[in-house]
């Protein structure tokens, strides 16, 4: 195929703009929170596994650690998921000024996420629970790379208020705010499964 | 380079015919310079031959089964609201929910926040109260139907392309049947 009749394809494409037509940027996003599911999931599922086996260790472990510090992380996450909805609204309907200060609050609630955690690890240290036992290697793996996650997520909210202040996003003009909630979203949406199996169950 | 008439560019937003800049020459735009460097050079042999691979059969092949997956994975049985009524609903403050209007400032979003919330306070009480058969198997559904909540309603699943969701489900899916699969294998101290 020609370089010409490859752009006519590209121009055949476009005018018939479907609901479902796809985007690129998005794709390539969906693409790879695809390959973030796998490496998540082999992380849950060697906790699962452990879990399972060996159902005392993990109880004993939990009667000790008690779930109030995490319980207010997941709040402020799912908090902060709904700020960046919130965030994607109001740019839709063209307030630069309402997108800044929800993304701010997004960033504001991922910080303090990052905080507490690392005051419960820190009260976890106390308690003799290394990344060298058993329990631990299987626990700091998935909630330390998830901590990544939301250290990268909140640079990146940064980012997404920095071009808005510019005026960089419209309401016509939004798709780098939505990929960067999908990123976001996910994040939250690995944390609810997280808190649940690995604190909860 | 391309020897037939090119169609008329259009503007990708509104679909105008919109004329190229006429201070150009016609094929100014594709002029490349002469390569001067051996990078320079390299790269425009990658250039070329990704052009030559383009007429290939196996990249034809390639791209007609792409195609062919897409419009397979649009058939499946449309979602519960459309694309317009979806992203009309995520615009307006107001929802309908069992009947009855809800008016919040965010709508639907909020309205799926507040669920979020419910949901992991009763967990969290599941959680800390005395356990009986269905405890785990009830925090583990509320997490599912959370999560699932927040990739329809905020990942916007619910309308999106279609291809999104089995980009998704093929690696929830086959981890899933994975690990799975490890629980049954007994523990044989390695």
């Amino acid at each position: 195929m020609s370089e010409a009749s490859l752009e006519r394809a590209h121009h055949e494409v476009l005018p018939a703009a479907t609901p479902a037509q796809i985007d690129n940027a998005k794709f390539a996003m969906w693409l790879y929170l695809a390959s973030e599911v796998v490496i998540f999931a082999i992380l849950i599922a060697v906790y699962i596994v452990f879990r399972y086996n060996n159902p005392d260790v993990v109880h004993d472990i939990h009667e000790e650690v008690g779930i109030i510090l995490v319980s207010i992380n997941t709040f402020l996450l799912l908090a902060s998921s709904w700020a960046m909805v919130m965030g994607l609204q109001q740019i839709q309907r063209g307030n630069q000024q309402g997108l800044i200060q929800w993304i701010g609050i997004t960033a504001v609630l991922g910080t303090v996420f990052v905080a507490l955690q690392y005051v419960e690890y820190n009260e976890l240290g106390h308690l003799g629970l290394s990344l060298s036992t058993e329990f631990g290697m299987r626990f700091y793996a998935p909630t330390a790379f998830h901590g990544v996650h939301v250290i990268i997520g909140v640079l990146w909210a940064l980012r997404v208020i920095l071009r808005a202040r510019k005026g960089y996003y419209t309401a016509q003009n939004y798709l780098g705010v939505e990929i960067f909630g999908l990123y976001w979203h996910f994040v939250d949406v690995v944390w609810i499964l997280l808190f649940t199996v690995i604190y909860l169950v | 380079m391309a020897d037939e008439q090119k169609p008329p560019l259009t503007d990708q937003k509104t679909g105008e015919k919109v004329s190229p800049t006429p201070s150009y020459p016609p094929g100014e735009a594709e002029r490349m310079p002469e390569p001067e460097t051996g990078l320079e050079e390299a790269v425009v042999n990658a250039l070329d031959a990704s052009e030559q691979a383009v007429a290939s059969p196996v990249v034809q092949a390639f791209d007609s089964a792409v195609s062919a997956v897409q419009e397979a994975v649009d058939q499946i049985p449309g979602p519960a609201k459309t694309h317009a009524e979806a992203s009309a609903e995520e615009h307006s403050d107001t929802t309908i929910i069992m009947g009855r209007a809800i008016t919040v400032p965010g709508g639907i979003y909020t309205v799926v926040f507040g669920v979020l919330g419910v949901a992991t306070l009763v967990e969290i009480i599941l959680a800390e109260f005395p356990r009986g058969l269905l405890t785990i198997p009830l925090m583990l559904g509320l997490a599912v139907v959370k999560a699932v909540l927040v990739v329809m309603y905020y990942m916007h699943l619910r309308s999106d392309s279609r291809v999104f969701t089995v980009v998704l489900l093929l690696p929830v899916a086959v981890t899933l049947l994975s690990t799975l699969y490890l629980i049954t294998v007994p523990v044989t101290g390695y």
